[in-house]
């Protein structure tokens, strides 16, 4: 059964994950040994990705970034944070993101 | 933990070319498989973890103390004679030709030791800790192997450990005695060539200080194995050593008709043999039978004793420019160029008063070794970097005059050490030779190096992220070459 992340909750990008930008595209690179598990590979965010990413700073919960996002686009909370919830899930299963607090 | 991508597909080609047009004949696992069997075995591994001993870089598992003589083994100081070839049992998964009716002459690591006193001189010379008789069934040899003892003893003591192999069949109180008091420490019993019976085994265990019982974990003997640990114990079994099967021309046929699963790693290590080695430790733990058992893997034999090879003949064939790595194989760094700069390369290290054994330019003039220490004196913004590995090992027959080097054993008996190289690739990209300077040389932590290879590497475009990830896979693979891989192999 699909767990809900909490809105509360509060994610960091780990220190052993590399950003680097081509263009205008954002690379992530999580740095485990070895390279090529599937898990471990190269991901490339598309923009909205990068704006959210951004934004997982290990201070904001996933609902102050839902809030800010929803001002920024001028777009109802609940679409936007179904969004977020999603993104957040992909960077879990990557290993692209930590869980820093929260429930 | 994934395997190296490039080490993988080495593997595979390897495994295809060795077994050549039988490979279509035998059974190998999918991607699904493989992580199926993975599953499970890491199932198992968890099942006895913390109950274990996890020896030699976690290459081998065992539930209690080892022989002395795998002690040896495992530190790459033990020589195995093979004093003949014929036996007197067909097992099915017997590695060696059964059919010949001709017998070989004793050799060791396939030098040829059919004198004694030779074969001592060897010994003394290697400074090996460990003799064993193997063969074929050596106690077709027992006279010849009773002289070699003698001889062993009467020149190097006690302090040499010394077993041999048999499966039995022509045991029998008298030679056990006459081997005692020759000085044999040790005897180790195929109790599966002769249907799990202990009777020549407890008569052995009775004479012989330590009497041991090795053999293949056989999937389809798990039962009675399991019914024949207590026994063991009990007709006073030192060691249990339960080796994997793994395959040959001339066993793999029977391999494939018992629809055994054959692994992509060297010598074709047997899947099924591996599970059934581990359900063994565990069922022994389970039941507390106390006897202490042992696997030892086809890979703790390819890293372990190639090591040790290498290393007994790396001091004769190194050159100071060279490096040995921890896994036993020389390494080589080179650049190469036009003569005149690579001259004035020499030039920077006579500036730097580095001495002139740390470079070696070739005959051509075109390529220039030199000591890992040198390479902050070169710019690789203007050179490649080669990278060589080579394996050194000992031959009994010259095969090339002007490489070879010799070593006298004795005043009329001569080897040769020699290294064959095994792998060669040009490194371009100055982040991935720094990365490999990093991993290699300064043996840096993995994670801190990939961290720094990752943000340095040149991305211009999107395509630059796959020739990135072929450069850390490339990196991944000569560690590799460099360090003793540790703990059972990955499953492909």
């Amino acid at each position: 059964m699909k767990t809900e992340i909490a809105s509360d909750a509060v994610f960091a990008v780990p220190d052993w994950v590399v950003a680097r930008a081509i263009k205008h595209d954002t690379i992530l690179i999580p740095c485990a040994f070895p390279a090529d598990d599937t898990e471990n590979e190269p991901y490339i965010l598309n923009t909205p990705g990068q704006i959210i990413w951004q934004k997982l700073d290990g201070i904001k919960s996933l609902k102050d970034i839902t809030a800010d996002l929803a001002v920024e686009f001028k777009t109802p909370a609940r679409v936007i944070e179904k969004d977020v919830q999603e993104f957040v899930e992909t960077l879990l299963k990557k290993n692209l993101l930590v869980f820093v607090s929260g429930t | 933990m994934a395997p190296s991508k490039i080490k993988k597909s080495v593997d595979i080609q390897c495994t295809r070319e060795f077994t050549g047009w039988a490979y279509a004949d035998m059974k190998w696992l999918s991607e699904s498989e493989a992580k199926e069997a993975d599953r499970k075995r890491n199932e198992l591994l968890k099942s006895i973890s913390g109950k274990v001993e996890s020896l030699f870089n976690g290459n081998k598992i065992s539930t209690g103390l080892l022989s002395p003589g795998c002690m040896t083994c495992g530190q790459g100081t033990w020589s195995c004679l093979f004093v003949g070839s014929l036996c007197t049992a067909n097992c099915f998964y017997c590695p060696q030709d059964r059919k010949t009716k001709k017998d070989a002459q004793p050799t060791a690591n396939g030098i040829l030791f059919d004198n004694p006193e030779d074969y001592v001189d060897y010994l003394e010379k290697f400074k090996f800790t460990g003799v064993s008789f193997s063969g074929g069934e050596p106690f077709l040899q027992y006279e010849k192997i009773l002289t070699y003892i003698k001889t062993i003893r009467a020149r190097l003591g006690k302090g040499i450990y010394i077993w041999a192999y048999t499966n039995g069949d022509l045991v029998d109180e008298k030679k056990l005695h006459a081997l005692k008091a020759a000085g044999l420490n040790e005897l180790r019993f195929d109790i599966a060539a002769r249907k799990y019976d202990l009777k020549t085994v407890a008569m052995a265990a009775g004479i012989i200080k330590k009497v041991s019982v090795e053999i293949p974990a056989i999937p389809e003997d798990f039962e009675i194995l399991k019914k024949c640990l207590p026994r063991m114990k009990a007709a006073g079994v030192a060691h249990l050593n339960l080796h994997q099967l793994h395959g040959s021309q001339y066993c793999y046929k029977q391999f494939a008709a018992r629809g055994y699963t054959f692994l992509h790693q060297p010598e074709t290590a047997i899947l099924e043999s591996e599970m059934t080695a581990l359900k063994i430790l565990h069922y022994a733990l389970e039941k507390n039978i106390g006897l202490p058992i042992n696997y030892c893997c086809v890979m703790y034999k390819h890293r372990l004793q190639k090591k040790g090879c290498m290393e007994r003949s790396q001091p004769f064939v190194k050159e100071d420019y060279e490096w040995p790595t921890e896994s036993g194989f020389l390494r080589r760094l080179a650049v190469q160029d036009k003569t005149a700069r690579l001259k004035d390369l020499v030039k920077i290290f006579c500036e730097h008063k580095c001495p002139a054994r740390f470079w070696h330019l070739d005959k051509n003039n075109t390529e220039l070794s030199v000591h890992q220490s040198l390479l902050k004196y070169i710019d690789f913004t203007k050179h490649d970097l080669i990278i060589t590995y080579c394996a050194p090992h000992l031959a009994g027959i010259c095969a090339d005059d002007e490489t070879s080097k010799r070593i006298a054993l004795n005043a009329n008996r001569i080897l040769f050490a020699e290294k064959a190289l095994e792998y060669r690739i040009k490194i371009k990209s100055p982040v991935t030779l720094k990365g490999f300077q990093e991993l290699c040389i300064e043996k840096k932590n993995d994670r801190e190096v990939f961290k720094r290879f990752y943000t340095d590497y040149p991305l211009k475009t999107k395509a630059d992220i796959d020739k990135m990830m072929q450069e850390r896979n490339l990196l991944d693979y000569l560690k590799t070459w460099e360090f003793i891989g540790s703990g059972l192999y990955d499953i492909y």
